[in-house]
């Protein structure tokens, strides 16, 4: 086994569990997924634009970088569009907030997609059906991973120092202004910890999913709400989650590799609907 | 010193005005029913003396600040508030969200005076949860959410508490309970609650503040919670019978 691959691998699993579980928070919806504000739509229409504007330099290299700019433009627009409900200094009503941005998250996604089908419908063949595998899920390439390991040291680094807060804020943000917090504030830096830590993902390895989603949902059910506990131990288990995911993924149907993110929904769907079906009872 | 006091408040919901020129002075040792027909107000003035809401015109004064300009987190030390509904999300423990009422301990500036600190059995012992820590708040029923709630509010310990329908979801026994917990909440701490049972608040309150149509009437609960004041607030008659104030009929003309 490759170390570099190791290394992308737990980078890009820690990454998104990390996000998942933030955005769980935020949204207080234990649910919720890094893509659910549109990350992933805006990731998936920059790397096939770049695919289509430069398709000489064919390397990996541009479909990450334009699955990176994509994804921080998704989270402008996101922070632009839901301003009224992120910069509004009154605490009235903790559904508003998560229900405003769940559904300007829909629409930016909604707003992606129109532009993917567009895109697909432009371009030559071949050369989409790469970018489209690509964005399933690939841990191939080295680029972006030592950024995207400095930015998930420091994602983690700040999820740490604010825990305590964010315990309180998982009461609900009328619960924590109440209690002396600068809700507004927090929240804000929260969005953007999460968004840059799943576009560093995104650029790296294509829009892998499941993993935020299952792994600090199923860390919650187990370890239970202390944030303090809660986002390392998501961070470390989501890491090792793709690491094994990768390694299925690779020796499954060996010497052929499947992409990564089919194993991940593969085993995510069920582990998701078994989850679902226990939190009812 | 006072510790609240409002003048010439005014506050509206959306484009209607529910309260105008509001004067109230309260102090430690009160215990204020705010009593009033739906959509009167009773919320949004909690949510306005809480902080949470700018009123119209007029000025709050808490502690001898003006509101708006006392930081968060020294107002968590001033004031706290039992919402009407609490949505949870998480299956928190019962420990956990009545422990969240200590986070003012860190919040709040170091410059602050230590306080002696109510434990979180205590407060579940006080609002009748004692042993409850370990219990997940999703499996409560809506009158012990509402309880342990109260039991956050104990361990905030704020110097004003406000409290929205505190008895709401509780049974005829543990609305004596609750309310007598409020009395005796009021030797050390003013306290201001919404409350829709008007026996309830003459027994157990000192002050009361109706509101209706666009007056209000304020003062010691005797002198208010007669039948000529409530009749006005709610429409409708009031007769006494014995210690009880009971409401019996309807004006066909003024309901809305």
């Amino acid at each position: 086994m490759r170390v570099d691959r190791v290394l992308s691998a737990f980078c890009v699993g820690g990454l998104l569990s990390l996000a998942g579980g933030l955005l769980q928070l935020l949204l207080r919806n234990p649910l919720a997924d890094p893509y659910v504000l549109g990350v992933s739509g805006g990731a998936a229409a920059g790397a096939l634009s770049f695919s289509l504007l430069f398709p000489a330099s064919a390397a990996v290299y541009s479909l990450q970088s334009g699955a990176l700019l994509g994804a921080l433009l998704a989270t402008a627009l996101l922070l632009i569009l839901a301003r009224r409900s992120l910069f509004n200094e009154i605490v009235l009503d903790s559904a508003t907030t998560s229900i405003r941005l769940i559904l300007t998250g829909v629409m930016i996604s909604a707003g992606f997609g129109a532009l993917i089908t567009l895109l697909l419908a432009l371009s030559p063949d071949a050369q989409m059906r790469g970018t489209l595998f690509w964005l399933m899920g690939e841990l191939d390439s080295p680029d972006f991973v030592i950024s995207a390991w400095l930015v998930l040291l420091v994602a983690c680094a700040w999820s740490f120092t604010k825990a305590r807060e964010l315990n309180v804020l998982s009461h609900g943000e009328v619960t924590a202004h109440l209690l002396g917090l600068r809700v507004r504030r927090l929240q804000v830096s929260l969005l953007l910890v999460a968004s840059v830590s799943t576009a560093a993902a995104v650029a790296v390895a294509g829009a892998i999913g499941f993993i935020g989603l299952v792994v600090p949902h199923a860390m919650r059910l187990v370890i239970g709400n202390d944030q303090r506990v809660l986002l390392p131990a998501s961070a470390l288990t989501g890491g090792i989650a793709l690491t094994l995911a990768d390694l299925l993924a690779r020796s499954i149907a060996a010497p052929m590799q499947l992409p990564v993110g089919v194993i991940t929904a593969l085993i995510g769907v069920p582990v998701f609907l078994v989850l679902l079906a226990r939190s009812r009872s | 010193m006072t510790l609240l006091q409002l003048s010439h408040l005014d506050i509206a919901a959306g484009d209607r005005l529910l309260i105008k020129n509001l004067e109230l002075k309260i102090n430690r040792g009160e215990f204020w029913c705010v009593i009033g027909k739906n959509g009167a107000g009773k919320t949004t003035l909690l949510q306005v003396i809480a902080g949470l809401r700018s009123p119209l015109n007029g000025q709050i004064q808490l502690c001898g600040d003006a509101l708006q300009s006392t930081p968060l987190a020294l107002l968590a030390r001033r004031r706290g508030l039992l919402v009407q509904q609490t949505v949870d999300v998480f299956p928190h423990t019962v420990f956990d969200v009545v422990a969240i009422g200590q986070a003012v301990e860190w919040t709040s500036a170091n410059n602050e005076a230590p306080r002696s600190m109510v434990s979180v059995s205590t407060a579940l012992e006080k609002v009748g949860m004692a042993g409850s820590e370990e219990r997940n708040v999703l499996t409560l029923s809506g009158g012990e959410r509402q309880r342990v709630a109260l039991a956050a509010l104990l361990v905030q310990a704020p110097e004003l508490m406000l409290l929205d329908e505190p008895v709401s979801h509780q049974d005829v026994a543990q609305q004596l309970q609750v309310m007598q917990l409020l009395r005796e909440l009021s030797a050390n701490h003013a306290v201001i609650s919404s409350c829709h049972d008007i026996n309830l608040a003459k027994r157990f309150a000192t002050h009361a503040l109706v509101l209706g149509e666009g007056q209000h009437w304020s003062g010691p609960v005797g002198d208010i919670l007669v039948p000529e004041i409530l009749a006005l607030a709610f429409g409708c008659e009031f007769i006494h019978q014995g210690d009880w104030l009971v409401p019996f009929q309807a004006h066909s003309t003024s309901d809305r």
